[in-house]
């Protein structure tokens, strides 16, 4: 397809959106930018965006009142975009339903990357997950066997472990919290972090080659997780 | 009244001395003349002891007495015969009562200058006392003590200008005003003690005072200081912004008004000068923010428990593209470690250190980021084999505004406020920060993070 899908972009600061019309539109994307919250609001339901980019200090109301009365009645992956040492307002919009988030200021190849990882995630929704191993790069992971190997090599992954790698693969490039983690994995709620962080390090430790470089599991300061595939 | 019978007692007893000693003193035959002195010492005697007019007059009459009834003529009667004996009396008398008078008047007198002399060192010995002490606690225990040690008595002092008011007590007053109250525990006492108890409530007073001057003046220069320091801050911060604005917005210039004149190796290159100007802009920008959360209220720490994989790598991330032409090369420990940090501030100290050392060494120098886990604390240390630091910074490399000015890297200089903010963030930690040479050649910076002993 040469034409790719629809980004609205809510965002109010014309610098800022208009290198993002101009990155995206050099993508294929067809962007539509937003300067308040209402209009933002607006121009979603008129355009029926496939992504949407959402900064979350805007001009009339809060993001995160736009993104609650977005997940009111749309799935729609949103982004949000944040300015750094805002952890607990990262971790509030993931909460409320937030796919991702992105800090300020990034990269434009950060921020493509985040785009097309919310578009397949909606994507994949709709399809069975029929696949029966994940290969990527030095990590081979055997979903029948309940085989993981590193460099070829077969590691040894506690039943835990391995339940975590496989919600850190179904959500790749995603940002999940510590609290999401502890919830899927042990299934109980806890605002005691420490023991998510020693459990993901140490499982870190069995996949990486070199921890302090980590090819995969990606340490979000303060927020959560993040497994990279790219 | 006890004093009046321990008077009137000694009075008796002195004149019923001299009377028997007279008695013994007549047995050998002496004159009247002379048995009459033994009763004029013991009217001097009398005045000596009790120190009162009152009790000489008295045992003058009573002595009067006894002579007449025991010495003259008819013996053991009050009737004087001759005119000589009623000349004697009369004169015994006169006598008797000068002297008892002007004895007890003068022994009055050294008393109360004994006493004086007594409360004059006292009241010294208060007004010294304070002296010594500094810090508003300590100068209130002293006047406790003081008053403890001088009268016996027990007082509490209770600062708050609102007991100005209340009854009892002795109210402690500065040029400023009432200050709070010297509490008694007992009655009020009275004379000499209350006088020390009120010069110890002055004394307190003007103590009290100096010590609110002291610490005035104290708050006063640490705010210049703070000042100061802010000052110098925005004045290099501006300094620093000015080379680096100056060259986006040329490159910004050329880039809109000049587009098609330029080739497309030029645009290339202006427009990749402008992002790396801008990372070291935002990196300026993330140093100043944490300095501004050094400055405000002594740091604000968001402790919580840190794999250090975490912050390592957070730092690393940051500053992995400075090392292209480097060697570099990160230990952790075996075991996956935890401690209580502020993981961003702490990230910030690693990558302050790996800038440094990427920004002083030359190409090719090889860099080493340690962390070793202790019993009971972790070692983050920065190594590299570049030229060390020179000598005359050295004293002070952890002073804010401190570099290297004479050797301009990278044709800019840094704010010199890194090795600064690692050093309060380290220190905020409970941790400690050093330099040391790195051998053969190079430096190498290390800071330790106390640890939680694992059970």
């Amino acid at each position: 397809m040469s034409e790719k899908s629809t980004i609205l972009v809510v965002e109010d600061d014309h610098y800022i959106s208009h290198f993002i019309d101009i990155s995206l539109s050099k993508e294929n994307y067809k962007v539509v930018i937003a300067e308040s919250a209402d209009e933002g609001m607006f121009l979603f339901s008129s355009h029926k965006p496939a992504v949407v980019l959402l900064d979350l200090g805007l001009p009339d109301r809060d993001g995160m009142d736009l993104l609650r009365e977005l997940r009111a009645f749309s799935s729609v992956p949103v982004l949000v975009v944040s300015a750094r040492g805002q952890e607990k307002e990262k971790i509030a919009a993931l909460d409320l339903g937030a796919n991702d988030y992105i800090t300020k200021p990034f990269h434009m190849g950060e921020l493509m990357a985040r785009i097309r990882v919310a578009e397949r995630t909606a994507e994949k929704s709709g399809s069975a997950v029929g696949e029966t191993t994940f290969v990527c790069d030095h990590l081979e992971v055997d979903y029948e066997k309940r085989r993981v190997c590193v460099d070829g090599a077969e590691v040894h992954l506690t039943p835990t472990e391995y339940k975590t790698l496989l919600l850190l693969i179904a959500n790749r490039g995603k940002v999940l919290t510590h609290n999401y983690i502890i919830r899927q994995v042990w299934g109980y709620d806890s605002s005691d972090s420490k023991s998510v962080r020693v459990f993901m390090a140490n499982l870190r430790r069995k996949l990486e080659r070199d921890s302090a470089h980590p090819r995969f599991i990606l340490t979000e300061v303060g927020v959560g997780y993040r497994f990279a595939e790219e | 009244m006890p004093e009046t019978m321990k008077n009137a007692l000694k009075s008796m007893l002195t004149v019923l001395f001299f009377a028997g000693f007279s008695a013994l003193v007549s047995l050998l035959g002496i004159g009247n003349e002379s048995i009459i002195m033994m009763f004029l010492l013991s009217v001097l005697f009398t005045a000596v002891l009790t120190s009162s007019r009152l009790w000489a007059l008295c045992a003058a009459v009573v002595s009067v007495m006894l002579f007449n009834y025991l010495y003259t003529e008819p013996k053991f009667t009050f009737q004087v015969y001759s005119t000589n004996d009623l000349m004697m009396l009369a004169f015994f008398m006169v006598t008797a009562v000068v002297s008892g008078t002007v004895t007890s008047k003068l022994q009055t007198e050294m008393e109360v200058a004994g006493r004086n002399e007594q409360t004059t060192r006292t009241l010294y010995q208060i007004a010294t006392g304070f002296l010594s002490a500094s810090g508003q606690e300590s100068v209130i225990m002293r006047a406790e003590d003081l008053i403890r040690e001088y009268t016996g008595l027990t007082v509490r002092v209770e600062l708050s200008p609102d007991t100005e008011n209340l009854p009892g007590g002795y109210a402690i007053r500065t040029p400023a005003g009432t200050l709070g109250r010297l509490i008694l525990s007992g009655d009020r006492p009275e004379g000499q003690k209350e006088l020390i108890i009120q010069a110890v409530s002055t004394q307190l007073g003007i103590a009290l005072e100096r010590e609110r001057l002291v610490s005035e003046r104290e708050s006063i220069r640490l705010a210049m200081e703070r000042e100061r320091q802010r000052t110098t801050l925005l004045r290099s911060i501006a300094h620093d912004l000015r080379s680096p604005l100056t060259a986006l917005s040329g490159a910004g210039n050329l880039l809109s008004d000049h587009y098609g004149d330029l080739t497309d190796a030029e645009r290339r290159k202006l427009a990749s000068d402008v992002s790396e100007e801008i990372i070291w802009l935002s990196d300026l920008v993330e140093n100043i923010l944490n300095m501004t959360r050094i400055n405000e209220s002594q740091l604000l720490l968001q402790k919580d428990d840190e794999v250090i994989d975490d912050v390592v790598g957070e730092a690393v991330k940051h500053t992995e593209r400075l090392f292209r032409d480097r060697k570099f090369s990160v230990t952790l420990p075996e075991e996956v470690v935890t401690a209580k940090m502020d993981g961003k501030l702490i990230a910030q100290v690693i990558i302050n250190l790996l800038e440094n050392a990427a920004r002083h060494t030359p190409a090719d120098s090889k860099i080493a980021l340690r962390v070793q886990a202790e019993p009971a604390r972790l070692v983050i240390s920065v190594s590299d084999t570049g030229n060390g630091v020179p000598k005359e910074i050295r004293d002070r490399l952890f002073e804010r505004f401190v570099t290297q000015d004479d050797r301009i890297v990278d044709g800019r200089r840094g704010l010199g406020l890194g090795l600064a903010i690692c050093k309060t963030v380290v220190e905020a930690h409970g941790g400690e920060i050093r330099y040391e040479d790195n051998l053969p050649h190079g430096s190498i910076f290390s800071f330790t993070l106390p640890m939680e002993v694992r059970t």
